[in-house]
């Protein structure tokens, strides 16, 4: 492969790195390497200096691959990657956080293993190939599912940024649950008059088709052209069997909005519900106050009962997160009715947050009584009255009240439709059932890319935030609605002569990305993957290689490993680091001067669980003394379950050492979280003083 | 202080709601009686206090209060445990001794009325036995503890 | 030197069609038990102990049975398989332990 022009750019990082490193015996020996025809020194590669005078070695020499010796890859992304070169033939080396910064203390051996990294990099690029993003035509249409509020400001939203929307609604009406409603906080607004400026807006954008009494029956196809069938039923109760129409209609992306269920108090015997009259729930309220005035208007004493089901480990484990301020809301129309209207509120804890808290200061301040605990039950006196009867936390003695009525505050659960869309999408929901793929980081998605998320399906919440989620998955569905689609190419390809059809990468995938061709072999959804090459660790003939990093170049890069390059009796550590929590750490302790020892030399892996089982057996067979598997905690992991089969595959190579009467600690896990760079040091340390103990690999010498 | 005893796990998800105490019947009768507040103390280490003192002998197991718990915490069963943590450190309030005595000396809990007189005959039953040496042989004989 | 299939590391190749030992075994003699969903020799008698399905195993879940020319009970025979080389462990009947080495493929 000496055809190829290879150039290798040193960075003192005005002199960081060069205070450890000795990068002229370096620049030396590389000039020395086959295919290597530049060689330059500068003090800020970054700087527009720099750039320019590698931009002018690329032309002068006609590189083909650029090595460039600098800070870590996750820095200073964009100016690397403008090098009059495509950037996938730009390989980066971490010569300043995980080397000079990591081993200040004995620059010998940062050079030593700078030297190794060197030779690794310079295998690994003559495997680069040239990429460019691959682009997919796509529609500029989107199909919202539930007409409730976050579904029709979703749908306002999209049509706003120029997409086509279709609108679907299962009943024959729109509005959802906030029509339901007599007043919505903060500023006790009649629904009314909120929707009908949104259904006034509907109505007049010419790019929203709504289609009431209508469902969705199933979906195919990857996002930028799903193919979805609306079923819509007759919106006329009296013949329902007259004009069920079913239509396909093509969507670059698909927000789901179906909303929340409100939670039956019936199980909790306790409070009466169906049985005692005039228990209710807060939905009751609010639809007796719409439909009655005198319900608000006539004077009576109510108590409201907070958590009823919610905050509850037999029924509803999570907080609802609305229904303190509705009962709130809920009070103060009574109060506004009719000043003598006498309330309490019984409570565990009161959740106003932010600016609610104002409504609960005038809440106090009007005259409603908080009392804080919760009744054990509710009975009816001989007057007919409700007697609740609660001893009083704070006062510290029991109290009785004698009430018209009871409003019980009950709580959210996901509705029927996100369960139904968990089998027609595919979906994953949380133990809740709401849907919910990375809470942090991807508040929004799905697991599936492409379909996003907005409203009370995601979780229980107010209209004003249902309102602003609305917002935020129209933002997110936009990148599928531009017409075209820029797919990064860094997604796998799978070699089909190697492939025997085992199906582990299609079972592994957590994006669903992978299918089946017409002859049995899988092939990726390039839209939906998102690159954790969880596939590529786990096919068991090393078929897969993701386009950033290839089986093939593992392979090089092990071969080419010297697994003596500290001397005959330190021992070698190849570290798989993901790069999203285990290689930031590293590189972070680095740069905070926490020193590790420079036996490990990293590999930058997407995911912990893109680690073949191959190449950790071959590491071993080379000679390496230890492997480390580095990854995030199990349930931060951002490919959804790559440590958890990372920690499986590294089991299984353990066992085969234990056979081969190998040690089996020579393969190792290790949980690192993004913040903690001084466990990453403390492992290593302790890894390396482990390994000294077990003595040279056996298989070394060979 | 953990698992040790029976409820332990739970024990710290108590969020003082109150709705032990409010559905508590002693505590309709006895407000000192507090089952919220017991908990409370437990779970910040107060033994002496709880082991030491009358309230955990008050509960009549009605169960009421683990029934409605919403966070499912067994308060029936910790106190019950506290209640054989202090019968461990030998100590008992002195409703329980007085209870043990009567038992030992009458077979009886507490002492027949007038009412109890009057069902038994109204049932066809003989009357009760004054005589209670046959109690204190029986005892013997099981070589029960006095 | 038939094989012998670990069944508490087997787990029948996700229990789809054909396992990896059925498609890589030349004597079509790999098979997946419906019943037990793990792998077994249809006839050992027939093997030809060329241990394809042993290197194959994601799961080392095969393992030889060495006969008393070449070892006996106690002798092991292991190889461990990376992308371009395997490493052979063979243990005899005392104990020792020796490891060989080979490129499987030229440098790509």
């Amino acid at each position: 492969m000496s055809d190829i022009n290879i150039g290798v750019f040193f960075c003192t990082c005005e002199g960081e790195i060069e205070k450890a490193i000795a990068l002229d015996s370096l620049a030396q020996e590389a000039s020395g390497r086959p295919g290597v025809v530049a060689v330059r020194k500068d003090s800020c590669l970054c700087s527009e200096h720099g750039l320019g005078a590698i931009r002018e070695d690329v032309n002068k020499f006609g590189l083909d691959r650029v090595l460039v010796a600098a800070c870590s890859p996750s820095l200073k992304t964009k100016e690397f990657a403008d090098l009059g070169i495509n950037k996938y033939l730009v390989e980066r080396m971490n010569f300043r956080e995980q080397c000079s910064q990591s081993h200040p203390d004995n620059s010998e051996d940062a050079t030593k293993k700078a030297r190794a990294l060197l030779g690794m990099s310079l295998e690994k690029i003559r495997h680069s190939k040239a990429l460019e993003p691959v682009m997919v035509p796509a529609v500029r249409t989107a199909l919202v599912v539930g007409g409730g509020v976050a579904g029709i400001n979703a749908a306002l939203d999209l049509a706003g940024a120029g997409a086509e929307v279709f609108l679907i609604e299962k009943k024959p009406f729109l509005g959802g649950r906030v029509s339901e409603l007599h007043r919505y906080y903060p500023r006790l607004c009649p629904p009314s008059c909120g929707l009908e400026l949104m259904f006034s807006k509907l109505e007049s954008d010419p790019r929203i088709h709504v289609l009431t009494s209508s469902e969705v029956e199933g979906l195919s196809g990857s996002p930028g052209n799903f193919s979805i069938s609306i079923k819509t039923s007759s919106s006329d109760p009296t013949k329902p069997s007259e004009k069920v129409q079913v239509r396909t209609i093509i969507a670059g992306a698909v927000i789901l909005a179906t909303g929340w269920e409100p939670f039956d108090p019936t199980a909790l015997t306790e409070y009466g519900y169906g049985r005692l009259e005039h228990v209710i729930t807060n939905l009751d309220f609010e639809k007796s106050a719409r439909e009655q005035k005198q319900f608000l208007e006539q004077q009576k004493k109510t108590a409201f009962i907070q958590c009823v089901g919610s905050r509850d480990e037999r029924h509803l484990p999570y907080c609802s997160d609305v229904c303190c301020m509705v009962s709130i809301k809920q009070a103060l129309l009574l109060k506004q009715a009719n000043p003598d209207n006498e309330i309490t509120i019984f409570y565990n804890d009161i959740r106003a947050p932010g600016e609610y808290e104002a409504m609960y200061r005038q809440a106090r301040t009007r005259g409603i009584q908080f009392i804080k605990g919760i009744p054990s039950e509710l009975r009816q006196d001989a007057q007919g009255k409700i007697s609740v009867s609660v001893f009083d936390l704070v006062a510290g003695e029991r109290t009785e009240v004698a009430v018209d009525q009871v409003v019980l505050a009950t709580g959210m659960k996901a509705s029927g439709g996100t369960a139904e869309l968990k089998n027609t999408f595919g979906l994953a929901t949380n133990k809740y059932n709401f849907i919910e793929s990375h809470l942090q980081c991807h508040p929004l998605d799905s697991q599936r890319e492409g379909i996003f998320s907005a409203g009370c399906c995601r979780a229980p919440m107010d209209v004003s935030r249902s309102i602003e989620s609305a917002g935020a998955a129209t933002a997110k569905a936009l990148r599928y609605l531009q017409g075209e689609i820029a797919v990064t190419p860094d997604f796998p390809v799978v070699d089909i002569l190697k492939c025997d059809r085992c199906k582990r990468c299609v079972e592994e995938c957590p994006f669903k990305a992978y299918s089946f061709d017409d002859k049995g072999f899988p092939q990726v959804d390039i839209l939906k993957c998102r690159a954790c090459g969880i596939c590529m660790g786990g096919c068991p003939l090393g078929a897969i290689s993701l386009g950033e990093l290839s089986i093939e170049q593992l392979s090089g890069m092990l071969d080419v490993l010297d697994t003596s390059y500290l001397g005959e009796d330190e021992p070698v550590i190849l570290g798989f680091l993901c790069k999203n929590d285990a290689y930031r750490a590293a590189d972070d302790a680095g740069a905070k001067g926490i020193s590790c020892p420079s036996n490990l030399i990293s590999i930058m892996v997407p995911c912990s669980g893109a680690v073949n089982g191959m190449i950790i057996s071959e590491a071993i067979a080379k000679g390496v003394d230890g492997i480390l598997l580095a990854g995030c905690p199990d349930n931060q992991c951002h490919c959804i379950q790559g440590s958890v089969l990372a920690k499986t595959r590294l089991a299984d190579v353990s066992n085969k050492l234990k056979e081969m009467y190998l040690e089996p600690e020579r393969v190792r896990f290790a949980s690192i979280s993004r913040d903690d760079p001084e466990k990453f040091a403390a492992t290593v340390k302790e890894y390396v003083e482990e390994l000294k103990q077990l003595g040279k690999n056996p298989l070394r010498i060979q | 202080m953990g698992h040790e005893f029976i409820g332990g796990e739970k024990l710290k998800c108590c969020y003082q709601c109150g709705k032990c105490t409010s559905g508590c019947e002693v505590n309709r009768i006895d407000p000192s009686f507090q089952p919220h507040r017991l908990l409370h103390l437990f779970g910040m280490g107060a033994l002496d206090e709880l082991i030491n003192g009358d309230a955990i002998w008050k509960c009549t197991t009605c169960f009421t209060c683990s029934e409605r718990c919403p966070q499912g915490i067994a308060v029936t069963d910790i106190l019950w445990s506290l209640r054989a943590m202090a019968y461990k450190s030998c100590r008992a309030s002195e409703l329980l001794s007085a209870q043990k005595s009567a038992l030992f000396k009458t077979g009886r809990l507490y002492p027949a009325t007038v009412l109890d007189h009057k069902k038994r005959e109204k049932a066809g039953l003989p009357p009760l036995s004054e005589d209670s040496s046959l109690i204190s042989r029986i005892f013997d004989a099981a070589k029960a503890d006095g | 030197m038939p094989v012998y299939v670990v069944k508490d590391k087997c787990d029948g190749c996700k229990g789809k069609e054909e396992p990896l030992c059925e498609q890589i075994c030349i004597g079509d003699l790999m098979t997946l038990n419906s019943d037990t969903g793990k792998a077994y020799c249809r006839s050992l008698r027939d093997c030809w102990d060329c241990m394809s399905c042993t290197k194959i195993c994601p799961k080392g879940a095969i393992e030889q049975r060495i006969p008393y020319q070449l070892g006996y009970h106690g002798a092991k025979l292991i190889p461990m398989l990376g992308t371009d080389s395997i490493t052979w462990t063979c243990v005899d009947i005392e104990g020792k332990v020796e490891r060989f080495s080979f490129r499987t493929r030229n440098k790509h």
